[in-house]
C-alpha cells in the first residue's frame, strides 16, 4: 500500500490513496479486534454455569477470609510485638508505628499474595484485592473524618 | 472461522481485473486503475480474497531503504471461483441475483 505511493502520478492522488489505505487498515484492525472480542465472549459464556459461579464465589470468600485473618493477626499480634520484644523502650512516642500493623503490613501482604495467586487462584486473589481496597478506603475515610 | 465472501459489484470488478491475465502478478495501484476503485475500497476486497485463499500475495524486493511492493495473483481456487462468478456487465448481477448470491 505504502510503496504504491511512489508510482502515483499526482500529489493529490497520492494523498487520497494514502487516506484510503489508512482507512482500510483501520477498518480491518477494528473489525478483527471486534471479531476476536466477540469470539472470546462467546467462549467465556460457558464459564457462567451454577457450578462455576459457586466455585468463583467460594474463591472470593476464601480470599476475603484469608485477608481478614492476616489483618487480625497483624493488628492483634504484631501491634504488641515491639512492646513485648523491647519492654524498656517507649513506643507510644512513635505514633506512626501504629500504622504499620494496621495498614502497611497487611496491605503489603495483600499485594504480594494477590500477585502470587493471580495466575493460579484468581478468585482468591480477587477476594484479597477486594479486602485490600476495602481496608484502604476505610483508612482514608477514617483519616479524613477524624482529623 | 472466515465468514462467507460477500460478492459485491466491486469484488466482481476486482475478480474481472485478475481474469484479464490470470497468471500475472498485479500491483494494488494497477488494479485500482483498471477497476476505478479507490484504495479504501480495493484493499479490504484484496484482504478478504486473500483470507479465503482465492488470492496469493507476494512482496516484491526493491532497493534498500524502500518498503517492498505487494503483489497479488489468483490461486487455482481463485481462478476457478473468478471464472464461475465474475460475469461482466449488468447481466452478471442479474444472473447472480437469480443464483441467490448476495451482492
Amino acid at each position: 500500500m505504502l510503496r504504491e505511493l511512489d508510482f502515483i502520478e499526482s500529489d493529490w492522488a497520492s494523498l487520497m490513496w494514502a487516506l484510503g489505505g489508512t482507512t482500510a487498515i483501520l477498518r480491518h484492525s477494528i473489525a478483527s479486534t471486534a471479531r476476536s472480542w466477540v469470539t472470546k465472549q462467546v467462549d467465556r459464556r460457558g464459564e457462567w454455569t451454577p457450578k462455576n459461579v459457586g466455585r468463583k464465589a467460594a474463591g472470593l470468600v476464601s480470599g476475603v477470609v484469608i485477608s481478614a485473618g492476616v489483618l487480625a493477626f497483624s493488628i492483634l499480634g504484631l501491634a504488641r510485638l515491639p512492646s513485648v520484644l523491647f519492654p524498656a523502650r517507649n513506643f507510644e512516642q512513635l505514633p506512626w508505628l501504629g500504622w504499620l500493623p494496621v495498614l502497611v503490613i497487611p496491605e503489603g501482604v495483600f499485594v504480594i499474595a494477590a500477585l502470587v495467586l493471580w495466575r493460579k487462584r484468581r478468585d482468591v486473589a480477587r477476594g484479597i484485592v477486594l479486602s485490600g481496597v476495602t481496608l484502604a478506603v476505610h483508612v482514608i475515610v477514617h483519616v479524613t473524618t477524624h482529623r | 472461522m472466515v465468514p462467507p465472501l460477500r460478492l459485491s459489484p466491486q469484488t466482481l470488478q476486482v475478480l474481472d481485473a485478475f481474469l484479464d491475465a490470470p497468471k500475472d502478478w498485479k500491483y494494488g495501484y494497477d488494479i485500482s486503475r483498471n477497476t476505478g476503485l479507490k484504495s479504501g475500497t480495493l484493499y479490504p476486497i484484496l484482504l478478504r480474497l486473500a483470507d479465503r485463499k482465492l488470492l496469493e500475495t507476494s512482496w516484491e524486493a526493491t532497493e534498500p531503504g524502500k518498503p517492498p511492493r505487494h503483489l497479488y495473483r489468483l490461486t487455482p481456487n481463485g481462478l476457478q471461483f473468478a471464472r464461475e462468478h465474475a460475469i461482466k456487465g449488468v447481466a452478471g448481477s442479474r444472473v447472480l441475483a437469480l443464483r441467490g448470491v448476495k451482492t
